[in-house]
């Protein structure tokens, strides 16, 4: 069986996580165990944030220099005159 | 050519015909500019202009013909008395064998008249509208396919090439001449080969030089050419003092090959400046969003944790609570029953002494005991028996009043029993289900019912006293 982790998609994690904030917002009187759940659950969603997060900031800062490099080379390719 | 003829003199004889082209031949090669003054023009052939200049200090004469498409060309209208020079090569003329000079160009000698000419085709142009800036055609945006008319050997071709942009331009180049009058021709058919080119763009260019240098851009046929030429036009010709007439009709005039690549570079430039800022937009928009999510999910998780730790130090804060009242209550029992304890022992002590002393009271009555309670027995059965016979007097007075009331009752209800009544003889009316029990209660003619002790029967009123 593939035990293959699911990417975490920061706009749904983004939406969860917003969830929960509102759910504490909500509450006159936190119940605690409810509380906890809702924390370790933001807590997961967090940490799985960050993680897509720095991904994708890799991902653009590589994007970034494929845009200067892409630009270098067409200049590059029209040695006609 | 001396020695030529030299030796066709010393070996045959030649033809008129043959001698005169021999000669032409020769005479190709003395190709000149001349000037002089204009003595007489005959305008009145159909295909040439004739017409005689003279030498303007000595007693000189030059027969000219000139085509009289390469006349209009020029675009000069000479009159006699015209200080002009002409281009052309000698030639004799063999049906006739005339000498004259094969003009090629024909322009203005001197300043002044050059001006003078410039201003009447520059007045004559504007008052067509060839001019107007309602008729400069924009270049197109991104242009790709440029024509290109100047000399090859000039430095203006490259200047034009090193600073037009690299942007992928497909130039189709024609070699022309563009210094002095000569220049027209080449340029008028320049035009002609590009116009046959697919082209988006037609650069006319050439550097800097004399008033008279330039003047087949001031030609009358080629300002025309460039003015009805399909696509727009860019000039690239430099001058110093006036523009040329073929910079003022073109979409675009340009002073120099660098200005020209400029001009079509333009867009180009425009665009890549576009895409850098599009890209330094997109590449920005999408940092902030980032940063922003960084800084919101720093926030949530701030926020989450501050929330969730809040209500931990309540409820913390409330279990303390809790605790610390559970230990007063706590202490307070202990208190209490440390109370009790020695309550109960002070109780214990005294009940202790009580008991003991009870015990003493105990063997005394255990040796009073016997004869007492013989005594005792005795009176309390005789009272026993006292009891129990009131007792059951009682009982029976209440057994015997109970009977007697019963009877008494049921004898009354006997009594009043409606139909031992009826056993009697009497009999009870009713009149509408009502019983009767005076006269106001019927009337004469009125249906009554009287019930006896077997049964019921009707019967009518006949009269009431």
């Amino acid at each position: 069986m593939s035990e293959k982790k699911k990417e975490v998609n920061l706009t749904e994690s983004l939406g969860e996580l917003q969830e929960i904030v509102a759910w504490f917002e909500e509450q006159d009187d936190v119940d605690v165990e409810q509380g906890l759940v809702k924390v370790r659950e933001a807590a997961g969603l967090i940490k799985g944030s960050k993680q897509r997060l720095s991904q994708i900031q890799n991902e653009f800062k590589e994007i970034e220099k494929e845009m200067d490099i892409t630009e270098t080379s067409e200049v590059s390719e029209d040695e006609d005159f | 050519m001396a020695t030529e003829l030299d030796q066709q003199s010393n070996t045959e004889v030649s033809s008129v015909n043959d001698f005169l082209t021999t000669i032409n031949s020769s005479l190709s090669q003395y190709r000149s500019r001349i000037e002089g003054e204009v003595t007489s023009v005959k305008k009145t052939y159909a295909t040439a202009i004739y017409f005689t200049i003279k030498d303007l200090e000595e007693d000189a004469l030059l027969n000219c013909v000139v085509w009289k498409n390469v006349y209009d060309q020029n675009g000069i209208d000479i009159e006699v008395g015209d200080k002009i020079i002409v281009t052309g090569t000698p030639e004799i003329y063999t049906p006739r064998g005339t000498f004259s000079l094969k003009v090629r160009t024909i322009e203005y000698a001197g300043e002044g008249a050059l001006k003078k000419a410039y201003d009447e085709l520059k007045q004559k142009l504007t008052e067509e509208g060839l001019l107007d800036s309602e008729r400069k055609r924009s270049l197109p945006n991104y242009p790709k396919k440029i024509g290109v008319i100047t000399s090859k050997s000039g430095v203006v071709i490259q200047d034009f090439n090193s600073n037009l942009g690299r942007y992928g331009f497909q130039t189709t180049m024609v070699d022309s001449r563009v210094e002095g009058k000569d220049a027209i021709h080449e340029i008028l058919a320049s035009l002609e080969t590009m116009s046959k080119q697919n082209i988006d763009v037609l650069v006319i260019m050439r550097g800097g030089g004399s008033w008279e240098s330039l003047q087949a851009f001031n030609t009358e046929s080629v300002v025309r050419a460039v003015a009805k030429f399909e696509c727009p036009v860019v000039s690239g010709i430099g001058h110093d003092t006036d523009v040329t007439l073929v910079e003022l009709v073109a979409d675009i005039g340009a002073s120099t090959p660098t200005a020209v690549a400029e001009v079509l570079n333009e867009t180009w430039d425009s665009l890549i400046h576009s895409l850098d800022n599009a890209k330094l937009q997109v590449v920005n928009t999408y940092k902030n969003y980032l940063s922003d999510i960084t800084q919101s999910l720093d926030a949530q998780n701030a926020f989450l944790f501050r929330s969730y730790d809040k209500s931990l130090t309540i409820h913390a804060s409330n279990l303390n609570s809790l605790t610390t009242n559970i230990q007063n209550q706590y202490r307070l029992i202990e208190k209490r029953i440390n109370q009790a304890s020695t309550l109960f022992q002070g109780i214990a002590g005294e009940l202790k002494s009580q008991l003991k002393s009870i015990q003493v009271k105990i063997i005394d009555i255990q040796t009073k005991i016997p004869r007492k309670f013989n005594s005792f027995i005795n009176e309390s059965q005789s009272e026993i028996k006292r009891v129990g016979k009131t007792v059951l007097t009682y009982q029976n007075g209440f057994t015997e009043s109970a009977e007697r009331s019963l009877y008494d009752l049921e004898k009354n209800i006997k009594l009043s029993d409606p139909s031992r009544i009826l056993k009697l003889g009497y009999s009870l009316s009713y009149s509408n289900e009502k019983l009767i029990r005076s006269t106001r209660g019927v009337s004469v003619g009125e249906a009554i019912t009287t019930k006896v002790s077997d049964g019921d029967f009707i019967s009518e009123i006949k009269k009431v006293t």
